[in-house]
């Protein structure tokens, strides 16, 4: 989403009749801009496992109440502990654990759709 | 035992620090230091909150109105300011208006209120308004005042006062001193004495305030999602102002795309798309709405799902405009834009969100607010975030003494207030001298406190909030008062048939006892505090404010971009609800707070919970929240308290009292802490110090440690033995009968005088007892005896959860009970003192007196009272007094010139009078009360029970020589059939009996506490070395033939409870009896010698057999059966003068025919319906024979 420099305001997807493209035009001023795709709306039905790590804090790793495993190796660091639980996010078909190495930091999920 | 192994701190060790709480404590502390807040700070802030009294006299137009004096008054302005409030002991006041110090046992005994006189310091101020300007600065200033006036201790009102609470004379007495005041030495307090009647604030549960909760809308609705937020500034009097957030559905044809949000505000009758809001509050452009909704710009998905809310809103873009439509569909009507958009401005100030700030200038924390709530709406919507779950107890806050009482002294300051300023009104109008202290009237807040505490109906006399806020304390046994003291109730509709809110939840644990609750409609709504629960006082919440700003707090208003909050490192910190700011490092913030908290420089009952997963920091600093102590375990594998704390706990007064270490020294040293619910979650707690040993640890990041996980449960809970062992309704059981149980309720029973008492003759400590026991008092005050029990069939009279119990035994004083009851009586009426008009204690005697009863008034005494010593029965007058009879107009004038109003025994006890009380009431009229004795010793059909939910009446009583014995010559006191075992899984009673035969021969006290390392094998391999069977089975030989009975019997000692269902109090029959005056039938119940209904169901078996002969004698020649006279021409009932037979009809149809009258059985009901019926001008007939020929049909 982009906004309109002058008055801040949510741009809208606009055909361009002229030249035959999409901009995004402002709907308080004259103020348009090329689109940089032609993706204007996006319906995600489900979500991808690893989409959920984007919203998992590494901070977690603090949390003395989730469980711990030390029978892991973290990618990144090659550390053998990390904290691991099981993803709430819904949307999903599988039950996918989430790890967070407590060294680096690295999360990871498992049980992903292969 | 390794010398490394004894320093270890292990469970057992836990039972001195477990000591060391409750000699702090004590049981009923939430209600003490709640009611001590109330008073000590509460009363005085609400005090300070009313503000000063302003009042300008105004111009009369009256006649011999002195117009230029008032003139000169107008120039005038009076001030009334209230200051300091003082309160002295609790005093009472005789008619002679002398005051003296009362004591609780008097108050109790003379139907007195233990109250305590209100005093308030009030400065009278007069100006001189005339020259002041109109439009300076502050309209509150009015210059140097040209008077003062202070008036010092102006009275108040009395304020009931908690028994042992700080300001009763209780509070540091000895039990010595107790003791002498008629006090029971183990009486914890933590209840009023109102009219004699001891009173419980039972707390109320309700929704925590200020929470953002979020919650999935069933489909289908028109709302996906809503939230909420009930908003309410600290200590205010303003009710809870509600902001709902709701996500639309796409709803059908022609409507906008959905998903878009809208907001209900109070006052506003439609909702509001949120954008507008946002507008109001002067964020204009979408990018900043944007930003302080979404945080992270980057975040395509979630600003996607918020575009169409902003698209809705695209008309408006201007904060005028936006003000303008709110106001609009607010409830102001017929006024300018201008007043429009002011009253928006206004209701967005004070009704939108109020505990983030009131004033102005709060439009940014607002702004911040909303954008977190519609945050939180979009993280639901898309689910990355849960629904919040309404029943979790860390959400959940207990209304206790305080500020319940606070609630109310509120509403009766206010109301008193506005009396003061009507009055001071009324007296600078007629220009008359203003006395401040007549002004004040007292009985505002006595008489409010006083009703309110009396009835239970909280709030105005006219519309109470709640009802059953106040009960009178159960005094059946100790721990049932201990029991009701804890209580804690949840005002829902008992009718509702959901049954989440009743469940058991995972946050109960520890706080609220998971057995005991009682059965049927109030299942799970009335909970008890679990035996270490405590409930916060509230602590002021600007120490931490500062200290979180000291810590490099980033203030929300000094947030430079709202772009900071969505990085994953920061934190955003919340007190009480309100967003405050954020922090860079949450982990050293938090162990910053918690540092400070566990070395008491902040409020220890302060809870710091830092929810990473949120990346939220919040605390809570309010009241009523339910925390408990817990171990502080330090580096994830070690207990912070050492063996040497252990040691120094134990040590007693005479070992010098700087060594010896109390529980809030534990809490100084950072060795335990006060967890409440909401912190629990984040913290890893350990079962068992065991469980701390490095390498076999379920985790190695335990951050504390239960004291005692006994401490679970209730006090009823607590006097099971092996509660573990067993099935668990069976505890819940026990829960509610340990309650009906007699035993001693008070070490102070021979000096008290309770309308109806049960006293166990000779109680006895159970043999298996339970650590936590030691705290409930329950070895000194115990509520039953240790029996032999045998687990056996015999002669079959213990069938179905009936039991045999030994004649011998009972004839010997087992389970003996003294019942007391107490029948009270007072000189009512007059002008106080013994008047001619005032009714007096007498013998009444027939000559002089009306209307006298038919008991037996030859016990009483000269004086009108029963001798004590005296035997009663029957309906005996033990009170006797007599009113004076007004002459009635029309009457002739009788001899008897007094009425008599005696009171008489219930007609269906005996009794010996044990005690007769004779005084005064606070009005002076003569007051007394009887008590009366009378001892029961157990029969067939008194209900009796084990510890274990397993009751049963006494089906047959045989003497020794009767009852089977074993080898040694033992014989059973009870017997109970074996059938009651299996099916009911109360394995611990068979523990019990098995740990209680070993005490028996051991000569020890059994530890039957939960969750310890005692196993059943252990006792039976301590039983079998002593030489008996080791599964505690003996042979028994018949009692009537010496045979030895072929089966094994188990047989021991275990602890049975006399429960207070008495045949005596029960027995009833009838044959003939009164009558209900007005229908004729007869009365119900035992009390009134009422017959035994003949319900539905049995006349729907009467029927299914068809013995109708019988229908028709119960249900009407035995009831109300009626013979009327018909005349059989017009259906009516017919005159008739039964001396000499003659029968006739003076309807106008019939008068001039020949008579035909017959005679019918009716029930009286019937004869009563018709008549009701004609005075209601409908004419019902009856008719014996549909074609009689006389029969006039005209009509």
């Amino acid at each position: 989403m982009s906004f309109c420099p002058t008055h801040s305001s949510m741009l809208v997807p606009r055909e361009d009749r002229k030249t035959k493209t999409l901009r995004y035009a402002c709907k308080l001023c004259s103020y348009s801009e090329p689109a940089q795709s032609s993706l204007v709306y996006r319906n995600q039905l489900k979500q991808q496992a690893e989409d959920i790590l984007g919203s998992v804090s590494s901070a977690l790793v603090d949390d003395p109440t989730l469980s711990r495993s030390d029978e892991v190796s973290c990618e990144e660091c090659g550390h053998k502990t990390a904290v691991f639980f099981q993803s709430t996010a819904t949307g999903m078909d599988c039950l996918p654990l989430v790890f967070i190495c407590c060294n680096c930091g690295h999360k990871w999920v498992t049980g992903k759709e292969e | 035992m390794d010398e490394e192994d004894y320093d270890v701190v292990t469970q057992e060790d836990s039972w001195a620090v477990i000591s060391s709480y409750f000699e702090e404590k004590g049981l009923v502390r939430q209600q003490l230091d709640s009611f001590d807040e109330f008073i000590q700070n509460t009363m005085q802030e609400l005090v300070d909150d009313t503000g000063a009294i302003r009042v300008r006299p105004k111009m009369q137009h009256t006649v011999g109105y002195d117009k230029e004096r008032g003139e000169e008054a107008a120039n005038k302005m009076y001030e009334v300011k209230f200051g300091q409030v003082y309160l002295s002991k609790p005093v009472s006041v005789e008619k002679d208006s002398s005051a003296c110090n009362i004591f609780p046992h008097e108050a109790r005994l003379r139907n007195l209120t233990y109250s305590a006189p209100l005093y308030c310091d009030i400065l009278l101020n007069t100006y001189d308004i005339s020259e002041l300007d109109p439009n300076r600065e502050d309209q509150n200033d009015f210059g140097e005042p040209e008077k003062m006036e202070d008036c010092q201790k102006v009275f108040m009102g009395y304020v009931p006062i908690m028994l042992r609470s700080q300001f009763c004379v209780l509070a540091d007495k000895n039990d010595l001193e107790l003791c002498e005041l008629g006090e029971c030495i183990y009486d914890q307090g933590g209840y009023f004495v109102i009219n004699g009647s001891e009173k419980v604030i039972v707390a109320h549960e309700r929704m925590s305030n200020n929470h953002v909760y979020a919650f999935k809308k069933k489909q289908p609705h028109k709302y996906s999602w809503t939230v909420e937020t009930r908003s309410q500034v600290e200590n205010s009097t303003r009710p809870t102002s509600t902001l709902y957030l709701q996500m639309y559905n796409k709803a059908g044809r022609g409507a906008i795309e959905g998903n878009q949000i809208r907001a209900t505000m109070p006052y506003i009758r439609s909702d509001i798309p949120v954008v507008i809001i946002f507008r109001a509050l002067g964020r204009n452009d979408d990018r900043s709405i944007i930003e302080h909704v979404v945080y992270d710009l980057e975040d395509g998905e979630m600003m996607d799902l918020f575009r169409p809310s902003l698209e809705e809103a695209f008309v408006i873009q201007k904060q005028e405009v936006a003000l303008d439509f709110i106001g609009k569909r607010g409830s102001a009507k017929d006024i300018i834009a201008e007043e429009r958009i002011a009253y928006a401005r206004d209701l967005l100030r004070s009704e939108v969100l109020p505990h983030v700030g009131v004033g102005e200038r709060c439009e940014t924390r607002k702004v911040f607010f909303l954008g977190y709530a519609v945050h939180k709406l979009l993280m639901c919507r898309l689910g990355r975030s849960d629904e919040d779950d309404r029943d979790h107890f860390g959400k959940k806050r207990l209304d206790l003494a305080g500020p319940l009482l606070g609630g109310l002294f509120r509403t009766l300051l206010r109301k008193l207030e506005k009396d003061v300023r009507s009055q001071l009104q009324r007296c600078l109008d007629e220009n008359k001298y203003f006395n401040i202290e007549s002004a004040i009237r007292s009985t505002h807040i006595t008489g409010g406190l006083k009703y309110c505490l009396a009835t239970g109906n909280w709030g105005d006399r006219a519309n109470p909030s709640k009802a059953g806020v106040s009960q009178v304390l159960n005094r059946l046994t100790y721990a049932s008062t201990l029991s009701h003291l804890r209580r804690c109730n949840t005002p829902l509709a008992r009718s509702g048939k959901q049954a989440k809110p009743r469940q058991l939840h995972n946050t109960h644990w520890g706080m609220v006892c998971p057995a005991e609750t009682p059965e049927g409609q109030a299942v799970g709504l009335v909970k008890n505090l679990a035996l270490m629960a405590y409930v916060s006082t509230g602590s002021p919440q600007a120490i931490i404010l500062e200290t979180l700003e000291e810590f490099g707090t980033l203030n929300l208003d000094d947030l430079t971009s709202p772009k900071v909050i969505a990085d994953q490192s920061t934190c955003n910190i919340f007190v009480n609800g309100a967003w405050i700011g954020v922090h860079e490092d949450p982990e050293k913030l938090v162990n910053t707070l918690r540092g400070s908290r566990r070395s008491m420089d902040i409020d220890s009952e302060v809870s710091i919970v830092r929810d990473i997963g949120e990346s939220e920091l919040r605390i809570y600093t309010d009241a009523g929240r339910i925390c408990r102590p817990l171990y502080i375990v330090k580096d994830g594998c070690k207990l912070a308290i050492e063996k040497s704390h252990i040691n120094r706990l134990q040590l007693t007064e005479e070992d010098g009292p700087e060594n010896k270490m109390t529980f809030m020294m534990l809490l100084h040293n950072g060795l335990v802490e006060y967890i409440d619910t909401e912190e629990e979650e984040t913290a890893m707690v350990a079962m068992d110090p065991k469980d701390l040993t490095p390498g076999e640890s379920y985790s190695s990041t335990y951050t504390h440690c239960e004291i005692h996980p006994s401490m679970i449960l209730g006090i009823c809970a607590s006097i099971i033995p092996f509660p573990d062992h067993n099935q668990s309704p069976r505890n819940t059981y026990q829960s509610a009968m340990g309650k009906q149980a007699m035993g001693i309720y008070a070490s102070n029973f021979q000096v008290r005088m309770d309308t109806m008492a049960h006293v166990l003759h000779y109680p006895q400590k159970p043999l298996c007892t339970t650590r936590a026991m030691e705290f409930l008092h329950f070895r000194e005050l115990p509520s039953g005896v240790n029996c032999i029990v045998a687990i056996m069939i015999y002669t079959g009279y213990n069938q179905e959860d009936s039991l045999i119990m030994n004649q011998s035994a009972i004839d010997r004083g087992l389970f003996r009970s003294s019942y007391f009851r107490c029948y009270v009586d007072e000189e009512k009426g007059g002008s106080g003192g013994s008047g001619l008009t005032s009714e007096r204690f007498e013998r009444p005697t027939h000559d002089l007196v009306d209307k006298m009863k038919a008991g037996d008034y030859a016990k009483l005494d000269d004086d009108g009272l029963v001798q004590p010593g005296t035997r009663v029965s029957g309906t005996d007058i033990l009170i006797g007094k007599t009113a004076p009879k007004e002459a009635q107009v029309g009457q002739a004038m009788s001899q008897k010139t007094k009425r008599d109003c005696s009171t008489a025994m219930k007609s269906t006890e005996n009794g010996i009078v044990d005690q007769v009380l004779l005084s005064t009431t606070s009005d002076g009229f003569r007051f007394t009360k009887v008590r009366i004795r009378n001892v029961r010793t157990p029969q067939i059909g008194d209900k009796f029970a084990s510890r274990h939910g397993q009751k049963g009446t006494i089906g047959m009583t045989y003497r020794q020589e009767d009852m089977p014995f074993t080898a040694e010559g033992v014989v059973p006191d009870i017997i109970v059939n074996p059938h009651a075992i299996p099916s009911r899984m109360t394995i611990a009673q068979l523990v019990e009996c098995l740990l209680g035969k070993v005490c028996v021969f051991q000569g020890v006290e059994g530890d039957a506490t939960p969750f310890t390392d005692v196993t059943v094998d252990q006792i039976s391999k301590r039983l079998h070395s002593m030489g008996y069977q080791k599964e505690g089975n003996e042979a028994l030989y018949q009692g009537h033939t010496g045979k030895p009975l072929c089966a094994r019997v188990f047989i021991g000692p275990t602890f049975y409870q006399r429960l207070k269902h008495l045949v005596d109090d029960k027995v009833h029959s009838r044959a003939r009896g009164p009558t209900a005056m007005l229908t004729r039938q007869p009365l119900e119940g035992r009390g009134r010698d009422g017959g035994l209904r003949m319900g539905e169901m049995e006349r729907d078996c009467l029927i299914t057999h068809g013995c109708a002969n019988f229908i028709r004698d119960r249900f009407f020649c035995s009831s109300d059966m009626y013979r009327v006279h018909l005349c059989e021409i017009c259906g009516c009932f017919a005159h008739q003068d039964m001396k000499n037979q003659k029968f006739k009809c003076h309807s106008s149809t019939c008068v001039n025919k020949p008579p035909d009258i017959c005679q019918v059985d009716i029930p009286y009901a019937a004869k009563l319906l018709f008549q009701e019926l004609q005075a209601m001008c409908i004419h019902p007939r009856l008719y014996t024979d549909a074609d009689r020929k006389t029969r006039d049909n005209s009509f």
